[in-house]
């Protein structure tokens, strides 16, 4: 039987972008097949690797952390070399896509949220080095007439609590909206609205006006939708202000911004996407895959591959879903290892030190990624499994989401046959 | 009639115990005869069983047969809520259905019962049924239509609570009532504490009335007068679906989770009835939550697909001598100078769609031994007065008429200065609560008008947001306060309010509360928004993350 692809990838999400991109590296013909665009739209953009250990410890050097983990972590399970090289090809691919992505070392760094906390992350976009803050005595904290999802005297009252920004200066601004309303803007809106030439001036004669000069402003995403710094650029070249843009509430323009240079960088190298297609049957035979179907519309599509990596996600995603004491994944109907009892998922306080069981459901995999059962014999030969839908780590606990995303999407491209 | 002290802040001719429907009834009822009385309540108005029911607004079908009385006081207090409170009642009508293996029997002597206690019945042929509610299936073998509705307890106390004030009633909250004192055999006045911030004091009063409903024997007992009832506990769960436009009963002896009540988009199922030892054990479990679901497929068989937004325990006084479901809901006015206590009245029993005639009756008690002879006038009186069609038509230039009527159900007569807000500042039309229709207007005038805000008290000020939720609503639809709570705190940080607290605690205090009721159901939709839950707080927002020093 000849497939006409290689490699198909399911889950449009920041791991299948990342798999189709590394396999499409290694010269296989892949097929990118996605719902939608899952938590790369309402996630921070940024890359965190390790930023919390057990009772929500914060982490400075996650490399000496990742040492000791469980067995059955995905770092562990593939290792710090497979991690490092991970990392290379993140930032190496996003350097060509002329949006580069960097790291502060070995050590993790912080982001300022919306609600003035910090947090812990390691790769980001290299134009929001948060160093400036620390350098600058007076910081300026942005907001927009009328914006409704971030309110710059919030992001105050936390970042005034902070002991790093201890003596600091900070001054509120609001600029004016740039539409003829004043309320219920989003921060998508007014972005999208700056990308284009119209909104591009406006931006800058607003803060020209506005925004003293040589200041350290911590901004809404305001600076467009492309994964483009050249407004930035051009604001630190004329003014000597640095812009460090905080994450939003859901939707996420920096995740957005992301998730654009991720699909620019897939057609760039020719891979095929899908997008809209949900993949809700397969053809299984002696533990190999030969074919995934689509419905949409209730019609029928049929895929075939040699090899398959499943990004689909986790219960957000839809990767895989629950009932009452038991989950499986989605499309190959994967038993999920969870405790019978609805009260053993979770615990008492959603936002608590204490794990929730429910954070790290997911499927089991060998170090090859290829999903096993309770005994430890594989699944399926051809299948490997890479991103939240995986199990034995908790993105939102250890602060990990799109580290272990990038290691398990990169290792499953690069564990194809003669990848 | 016993002299009555001067009137100062510390003395007040009748003070109410229990700020759910039953004590606000009573304010109101004696407010508006012209009696000043204050009521006390523990936490805040409404959290209680009046917000932890079905808000089913009874004809008293369901009690057609095990309780005939029962049954015509709710037909009759059906009628006149209708007309005295609008705003918290949408009029759904309502389906009794008997499904395969009912007892066919039964459904005679139910259609006797109604029509004895005159509560109109029509037959509905299964066609019919279908067509009108898609969603429910089950092998049906009879449905009857009857005067069944929706109401909100919420809406239905503050309603009551503002209409009480602007006749001179008086209400404070977060005061418990730990101490009544007595002289001689009369009641002389209570203690109460501040259950924030642990202080007390004492006012004085002529009557007491106990309106504390599954606690009123923890009340009377201050007194040391044994009540005999117990509280007993019944499971609701609020489906993110409004999967059915009428109120459905099952055609049966009333029995567990065979209630059905759509509210806006939502619709609450109920119940179950636990014993329990204390009303505010208010526990829910998964077991007793997938008890109820595998009743309720059998006339919705897609139940367990539908997306649950929480489940939430209320309890009910029940007299000791009977149990359970089978004890009568009739309530009792119980005159304490029959146990030696002068001036002291406790109030028990009932349900939320007859606290209008409670009221009546107990204030009626209150004024015969007050020797004074004013009627009561609760029914002539819609809660909240007709709005004028000139702030109507003011307010349309800001609001969809669907956001107008949903403010005012909100908060009656204030809706004028929410509109004041908002017309000297457009920002504040904007949509706080997008699932609500709260406005930023809105969430500004009872923050600041709630009177708690701002405070000094940490403790106080973290409660700021649920007595906001109370009092319009947000945090309770689909987004179960992922969004609107970040608004919210984000709303009292630039209002320039309570500088001094760390705000990330209020916001996270709220998102506890709601995760209590989505905890136990954590399964399905459920699942995947706590997914999304955790991105927000844990990962974007980093809310409850401790600050960082090098
Ligand atoms: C609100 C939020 C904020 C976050 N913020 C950060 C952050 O700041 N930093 C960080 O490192 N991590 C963050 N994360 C975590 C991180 O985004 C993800 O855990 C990580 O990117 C893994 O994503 P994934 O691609 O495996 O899954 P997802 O992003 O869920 O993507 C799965 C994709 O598969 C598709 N799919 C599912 N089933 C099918 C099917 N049957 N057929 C076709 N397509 C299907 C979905 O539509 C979706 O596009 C955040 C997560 C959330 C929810
Ligand atoms: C599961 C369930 C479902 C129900 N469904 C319906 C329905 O669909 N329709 C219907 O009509 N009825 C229904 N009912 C009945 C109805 O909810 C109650 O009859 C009604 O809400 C009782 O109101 P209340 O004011 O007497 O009690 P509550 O609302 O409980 O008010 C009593 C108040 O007293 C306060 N308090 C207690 N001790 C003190 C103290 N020491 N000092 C100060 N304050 C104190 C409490 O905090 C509380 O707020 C239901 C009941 C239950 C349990």
């Amino acid at each position: 039987m000849k497939s006409e692809y290689d490699l198909i990838v399911v889950g449009g999400g920041f791991t299948g972008l990342i798999a189709a991109l590394a396999a499409a590296e290694s010269n296989k013909k892949t097929l990118l097949i996605t719902f939608g665009a899952g938590s790369l739209a309402v996630g921070g953009g940024i890359v965190d690797l390790l930023g919390a250990g057990e009772n929500n410890r914060l982490i400075l050097s996650p490399f000496e952390e990742i040492r000791e983990l469980p067995e059955n972590h995905p770092y562990s399970l593939l290792g710090l070399d497979k991690i490092r090289q991970a990392l290379a090809f993140f930032e190496r691919i996003t350097r060509e896509g002329g949006y580069p992505y960097v790291a502060n070392g070995d050590k993790n760094t912080f982001m300022v949220t919306p609600i003035g906390k910090l947090k812990p992350t390691y790769m980001f976009y290299e134009g929001q080095r948060p160093d400036i803050l620390k350098e600058s005595r007076d910081i300026i904290i942005l907001g927009v007439s009328g914006l409704k999802d971030f309110f710059p005297e919030l992001l105050l009252n936390g970042l005034s609590r902070q002991p790093l920004f201890k003596g600091k200066r900070f001054k509120v601004i609001t600029l004016p909206s740039p539409f003829r309303k004043d309320w219920d803007l989003s921060a998508f809106e007014i972005s999208a609205f700056v990308t284009r030439d119209e909104g591009r001036d406006w931006f800058k004669r607003v803060f020209k006006d506005n925004i003293p000069k040589n200041a350290a402003v911590l901004s809404p995403p305001l600076l467009g939708i492309e994964p483009d710094g050249s407004l930035r650029r051009e604001l630190k070249d004329s003014y000597g202000t640095a812009i460090i843009e905080t994450a939003t509430l859901p939707p996420s323009v920096l995740g957005i911004r992301l998730r654009k240079l991720l699909t620019d960088l897939l057609k760039a190298k020719g891979v095929a996407i899908i997008e809209a297609a949900k993949v809700t049957g397969n053809e299984v035979k002696n533990k190999i895959c030969s074919a995934l179907f689509t419905s949409d519309n209730k019609r029928l599509r049929r895929y075939e591959a040699k090899e398959f990596i499943i990004a689909t996600g986790g219960f957000f995603g839809g990767g895989a879903v629950s009932l009452p004491g038991k989950a499986h994944e989605m499309i190959f109907n994967i038993d999920l290892d969870v405790p019978l009892f609805q009260e053993e998922w979770s615990k008492n306080k959603l936002l608590g030190v204490e794990r929730h069981p429910f954070g790290s459901f997911g499927v089991k995999t060998d170090s090859d990624l290829r999903a096993i059962d309770n005994s430890g014999e594989i699944i399926l030969e051809n299948v490997r499994f890479a991103g939240r839908i995986l199990s034995g780590y908790d993105f939102a606990a250890e602060k990990s989401g799109n580290g272990v995303a990038l290691l398990t999407a990169y290792a499953a491209a690069k564990s194809l046959n003669n990848a | 009639m016993k002299p009555s002290a001067p009137f100062s802040n510390n003395h007040y001719p009748v003070i109410i115990i229990g700020g759910g429907i039953t004590g606000i009834g009573i304010l109101r009822d004696l407010s508006m005869r012209g009696i000043k009385a204050l009521l006390v309540e523990q936490k805040d108005l409404c959290t209680g069983t009046s917000s932890h029911f079905h808000g089913l607004l009874h004809s008293g079908a369901r009690y057609a047969v095990s309780d005939g009385e029962a049954a015509k006081e709710c037909m009759e207090e059906n009628l006149i809520l209708k007309e005295i409170a609008p705003h918290a009642i949408e009029r759904t009508e309502g389906f009794f259905v008997s499904i395969d293996g009912d007892e066919p029997a039964y459904a005679e002597k139910w259609v006797a019962g109604c029509a004895k206690a005159g509560i109109p019945t029509a037959r509905v042929d299964l066609k019919t049924v279908v067509n009108l509610e898609p969603n429910l299936r089950g092998n049906m073998t009879a449905v009857y239509r009857v005067p069944d509705s929706a109401v909100d307890g919420f809406r239905l106390i503050w309603q009551n609570a503002y209409s009480a004030q602007s006749y001179g009633g008086v209400f404070r909250t977060y005061a418990a009532a730990t101490a009544i004192h007595s002289e001689n055999g009369a009641v002389t006045g209570i203690t109460i504490t501040n259950i924030l911030t642990g202080e007390s004091e004492r006012i004085s009063c002529d009557y007491l009335v106990n309106a504390a409903g599954s606690w009123v024997a923890a009340v009377a007992r201050l007194a040391d007068i044994p009540i005999g009832i117990t509280p007993d506990r019944g499971l609701l769960i609020a489906f993110n679906y409004r999967f059915t436009e009428r109120v459905i009963n099952r055609l049966h002896p009333a029995g567990d989770a065979d209630i059905f009540v759509p509210h806006g988009a939502i619709t609450i199922f109920g119940t179950t009835s636990v014993k329990v030892e204390n009303p505010a054990d208010t526990a829910v479990s998964s077991k007793e939550a997938l008890y109820m679901l595998n009743i309720g497929e059998k006339v919705f068989p897609e139940l367990k697909s539908y997306r649950i937004l929480r489940g939430f325990a209320g309890t009910r006084p029940l007299f000791s001598n009977g149990g359970g479901r089978d004890a009568t809901r009739n309530f009792m006015v119980m005159d304490h100078e029959n146990d030696g206590l002068k001036g002291f009245i406790s109030i028990a029993g009932g349900k939320l769609t007859t606290y209008r005639l409670m009221a009546e009756k107990t204030s009626d008690l209150v004024c015969k031994k007050m020797g004074i002879d004013k009627p009561c006038r609760t029914r002539l009186e819609p809660l909240v007065k007709k709005i004028d069609k000139k702030v109507y038509k003011r307010a349309r230039a800001y609001f969809p008429k669907l956001g107008i009527d949903l403010s005012i159900s909100r908060q009656g007569d204030n809706f004028r200065n929410v509109l004041n807000r908002i017309a000297s500042d457009k920002k504040k039309s904007a949509l706080l609560c997008e699932c609500e229709l709260v406005t930023r207007g809105e969430f500004e005038e009872v923050l600041f008008r709630s009177g708690n805000y701002p405070i000094e008290h940490l403790e106080l000020t973290l409660g700021t947001l649920s007595d906001v939720r109370r009092r319009t609503r947000i945090g309770m639809g689909t987004c179960q306060g992922n969004f609107c709570a970040y608004r919210g705190v984000g709303t009292i940080a630039e209002t320039g309010g309570v500088p001094d607290t760390d705000l990330s605690l209020i916001l996270n205090k709220f998102i506890e509360e709601r995760w209590a009721g989505i905890r136990p159901l954590l399964w399905g939709v459920q699942l995947k928004e706590a997914e999304l839950s955790r991105g927000i707080y844990q990962t974007i927002l980093n809310s409850a993350g401790e600050p960082y020093e090098e």
